[in-house]
């Protein structure tokens, strides 16, 4: 497994209140290599929250987090080695560079820090492959960000990211800020450099659609919790959990004929605020399935057969088979 | 179903808004000409550069000028060219005719204010005592569902949640009962189930009274869930129009074509085949080439594209802007 | 981006092309600040290289109190000094003080309000505690104050004026720190193992700076008038020394029978503040090659 997460909680203080949260509560999965997870949930549901925490931007409460076998560590001396295992390729394309460097000195600056050029002309050449790998041409390294396009500029910030050849990318919603129309430049580029380098990647988005383009296996995450796991299939088209199916249904898609009648199909409720979860399975006040057990017994993920789920009327619905791995 | 068959209530003939600074005017809307029948659900699909936002504020008088300017056209909402009007007209018009609702609830509610204040503001303004405002602004605020009214009115925007600052803003926006909302990328921000309960209760409220509703979005998922018709931009100009089902099934411009080809399939097909790209980017508004704008992008261009830009034809059941005949084939 | 910021956006070649002399030169403001500037450096210039017919300092006791004239461009003072050449010494000395001073207080300040949005906790409580503390004084008072305790003379004026204007620098680098650290870029940096010393200086400065410049430019005005009021009252800098504050308060019992002493160098004291202002408006818009829409 090049990728294993396990137990992890990341807890913050709110922010009038002062009593602590759990913005990721108790999240565990393992990825082999070469496999794409994933992650889609709401706002609130915890997923930029976990991607930070595997780039190692933020250090975990408790629980282990480990990227080729050793454990992450946050210490500056061991930055640089980590950098090598992952990297995260951002939102924002624009605010993912820094505007006043030219592109090819952002990714010159990289290869310095790491000591992966020996000079002057061996860190054009690079910086020149870099660029070209992305579909860019070496001359785009002589532009400021604010020249590019946006889907230019995303390019990029894959290509710093590849920059320091780490075996897991961290993606939080990298085309969600691009034109429609450019997107699929976009995705095909990263299925493309998967296959190349044989490179892991955690893929977190809204779009269900992109979800299911790239991904192996998908997680649901609500309020911090990943409530299914399982092949992306099975997990899109045929939901166990009430949360995924209100989520597959609530998410548009474009097909007229299959979204006749859906619009007023509505789940009730809020996203309920992080700082303040419901008890029980804290996706009981929204779910057209609750019992009273819900409201007081949180739900364990349990596997069974290569899904796992987090509801207790799912769950006595299967035959559960008792693994004491989560979410594989 | 409301829309075919009805009277137009919005025209908008020609129209061409100019950004203008110092030195020169860029075109942001270049000869757009759309119809909007009475009760219809219109989706205006577009990309950034299209045109799209700029084109409805022009409807609603709300241009940021300077520097955007109407360089020429007209906009007929029922017959009157609403840019000839003066700005008390206008006012008249705004919330009672027409009302608009965007992206960004945040920014259109005051946040020193408490929301039923502002709901009951708007009713004022068009000339409702305050005694009956305030009864008619609990009562929106039950319509558009939100929890507790007179608790609610006296909250104030920061204390509530995305999905219902929007609601809020859609009660407000319904307040006079308009004859036509413009949404503006209501539910761009919103969670995917937030976004479904928005969209339920704009129906439902078009349902109600008969309104007209022209929704701006960049995603085919909203539009083929909400649109009855659409109308598709691209750097300034409609490229295409259509029924939903039609655009869907049977797209005419290469535009159109490519866009919903690049989308990924919601079949259940295992395959990591790549999806099928438009290269290229969007152009920026200063620097669109002579032709169809979209030609530099476009698989089938040929000689003509690059020198003349295509004018918007009927086809099928709407309209293309495209040298190439009926159903692709060449000309 | 919305519509409106990317219709307003110069195209790729047109964005090449806009080069930082062309920037300046599209503003009249920039031109008339450009050129008072210019004057006013001559006139520095001048007194410095000692190209001028009068010594600031000599006085030619059978020519006193001479109105303008072709000999004495200013006039002379009640010492027989020529009033032109003594402007033209106080003009250097004004901006000496004043250069001194806000570089001073720039370095110093932006240092603190850099490290203090970028590290937190205590450092930030305790540099936003010393900086609210130093503005609570009016800052004439607060400058009065410190030369009351460091004595008179250019050198403490300057420092007493550096002291002053320390905080806005704090407040005014902090600010934009808050918003970048967290910034993608920035955090891609630390993604990426950069140091923190990297990050600061490479990353953070250089986008704080713009602000930077936007405050010195304002500060340098007030510097001056800081200067020439400390002056005036006797406690900046001291005779035979000139500064403009210094001869216009020398010269206010002569108003009514010499104008020209107080005149001149009070008017250099509105032109030197009038350039800055002037200079660091059109300097705002070439300092930021991202920030087009401005336009």
């Amino acid at each position: 497994m090049i990728v294993r997460v396990s137990e992890l909680v990341k807890l913050f203080r709110a922010r009038d209140g002062g009593h602590e949260f759990a913005a990721v509560d108790n999240v565990s999965f393992e990825l082999a290599a070469g496999e794409t997870l994933g992650i889609v949930g709401e706002s609130g549901c915890g997923k930029s929250t976990l991607a930070r925490l595997l780039v190692g931007l933020l250090a975990p409460s408790s629980g282990v987090i480990e990227i080729d076998g050793r454990p992450l560590e946050a210490q500056q001396r061991d930055r640089r080695a980590l950098a090598r295992r992952v990297q995260m390729v951002f939102q924002d394309p624009a605010a993912a560079l820094n505007p006043r460097l030219r592109v090819g000195d952002t990714l010159r600056e990289v290869l310095s820090v790491h000591r992966l050029a020996a000079g002057g002309s061996e860190a054009e050449r690079r910086v020149g492959e870099l660029l070209e790998m992305v579909g860019l041409a070496a001359s785009h390294g002589s532009r400021y960000p604010h020249e590019l396009s946006g889907g230019q500029k995303q390019r990029v910030g894959i290509a710093r990211a590849l920059a320091v050849e780490p075996g897991v990318l961290v993606l939080d919603e990298p085309v969600s800020a691009l034109d429609v129309s450019v997107r699929a430049q976009v995705m095909n580029l990263l299925a493309e450099l998967r296959e190349r380098l044989n490179l892991t990647y955690v893929f977190i988005s809204h779009d269900l659609g992109m979800v299911r383009k790239i991904s192996d296996r998908v997680a649901v995450m609500y309020l911090g919790r990943i409530v299914e796991a399982g092949d992306w299939l099975d997990v899109l088209d045929a939901p166990r959990h009430p949360y995924t199916r209100i989520l597959a249904d609530a998410v548009p898609t474009p097909d007229p004929a299959a979204e006749a009648g859906k619009l007023l199909r509505v789940a009730a409720g809020e996203v309920p605020n992080p700082a303040a979860p419901p008890p029980g399975c804290v996706f009981h006040p929204r779910c057209p399935l609750v019992e009273p057990i819900c409201r007081t017994a949180e739900p364990r993920l349990l596997v069974t057969g290569g899904r796992s789920v987090a509801c207790h009327v799912a769950q006595r619905a299967e035959q559960p088979v008792d693994a004491p791995v989560p979410g594989r | 179903m409301n829309g075919a068959g009805q009277p137009i209530l919005l025209e908008i003939d020609a129209l061409h808004v100019a950004a203008e600074s110092r030195h020169r005017a860029t075109p942001i809307v270049r000869g757009v000409t759309v119809s909007v029948r009475e009760g219809e659900t219109v989706c205006i699909v577009g990309e950034t550069g299209s045109g799209k936002s700029m084109t409805m504020l022009a409807v609603m008088g709300l241009l940021p000028s300077p520097p955007m300017r109407v360089t020429s056209g007209a906009i007929r909402l029922r017959g009157r060219d609403l840019l000839q009007l003066g700005e008390r007209e206008l006012r008249s018009i705004r919330g009672r005719e027409v009302a608009m609702i965007y992206q960004d609830p945040m920014s259109s509610l005051n946040p020193l204010l408490r929301v039923g204040e502002q709901v009951a503001e708007a009713l004022e303004a068009h000339g409702v005592p305050r005694g009956e405002a305030y009864e008619r602004t609990l009562e929106l605020l039950g319509r558009v569902g939100i929890a507790d009214p007179p608790r609610s009115a006296k909250s104030f925007p920061h204390e509530f949640s995305g999905g219902m600052r929007q609601r809020v803003m859609i009660g407000m926006a319904l307040a006079l009962s308009p004859r036509l909302l413009i949404a503006d990328e209501p539910t761009t921000a919103l969670d995917a189930t937030i976004q479904q309960q928005i969209m339920a209760l704009v129906r439902r409220m078009q349902d109600e009274s008969g309104m007209t509703v022209v929704w701006i979005t960049h995603d085919l998922g909203v539009v083929a869930r909400l649109a009855q018709r659409v109308v598709v931009m691209y750097a300034g100009q409609v490229v295409e129009v259509g029924s939903v089902r039609r655009i869907f099934e049977a797209p005419e411009h290469p535009y159109t074509k490519g866009l919903l080809a690049s989308l990924p399939r919601t079949t259940a097909e295992r395959t990591r085949a790549p999806l099928a790209q438009i290269p290229g980017s969007p152009p920026e508004p200063a620097s669109i080439s002579a032709g169809c704008a979209f030609a530099p992008r476009c698989a089938h261009a040929f000689a003509r594209c690059l020198e003349e830009a295509p004018p918007l034809e009927p086809r099928a059941d709407g309209a293309a802007a495209c040298w190439l005949g009926p159903g692709g084939t060449a000309p | 981006m919305t519509e409106v910021a990317l219709a307003l956006r110069p195209s790729l070649a047109e964005a090449e092309r806009t080069r930082w002399w062309r920037t300046m030169s599209r503003s009249t403001s920039g031109i008339l600040g450009l050129c008072l500037a210019a004057a006013l450096a001559l006139l520095v210039l001048a007194s410095v290289s000692r190209l001028l017919p009068y010594d600031a300092l000599a006085q030619h006791p059978a020519d006193a109190l001479q109105p303008p004239s072709w000999r004495y461009w200013f006039g002379t003072d009640q010492f027989g000094r020529d009033v032109f050449a003594r402007t033209a010494d106080a003009t250097r000395l004004s901006f000496q003080v004043a250069l001194l001073a806000i570089m001073l207080a720039a370095l110093v300040g932006s240092a603190a309000g850099i490290v203090a949005g970028y590290v937190g906790g205590w450092v930030e409580t305790a540099v936003v505690a010393a900086a609210d503390i130093l503005f609570a004084f009016p800052a004439i008072l607060l400058a009065l104050v410190v030369v009351t305790a460091l004595g008179s003379g250019w050198f403490n004026t300057a420092l007493a004026v550096a002291i002053v204007y320390t905080p806005i620098f704090a407040r005014v680098a902090r600010g934009p720190v808050l918003a970048l650290r967290n910034r993608e870029f920035v955090l891609a940096g630390r993604m990426l193992g950069f140091s923190q010393a990297r990050l600061l200086l490479k990353h953070i400065l250089p986008n704080v700076l713009p602000a930077i410049v936007v405050q010195v430019t304002l500060s340098l005005a007030w510097a001056i008038l800081t200067e020439s009021s400390l002056s005036f009252l006797g406690l900046g800098t001291q005779p035979p020394n000139a500064s403009l504050g210094l001869m216009v308060s020398d010269a206010t019992p002569l108003a009514s029978i010499a104008w020209w002493t107080l005149v001149f160098p009070a008017l250099l004291i509105v032109l030197a503040v009038l350039a800055i202002n002037l200079l660091g408006d059109a300097l705002r818009d070439v300092v930021d090659p991202t920030s087009y829409e401005r336009r």
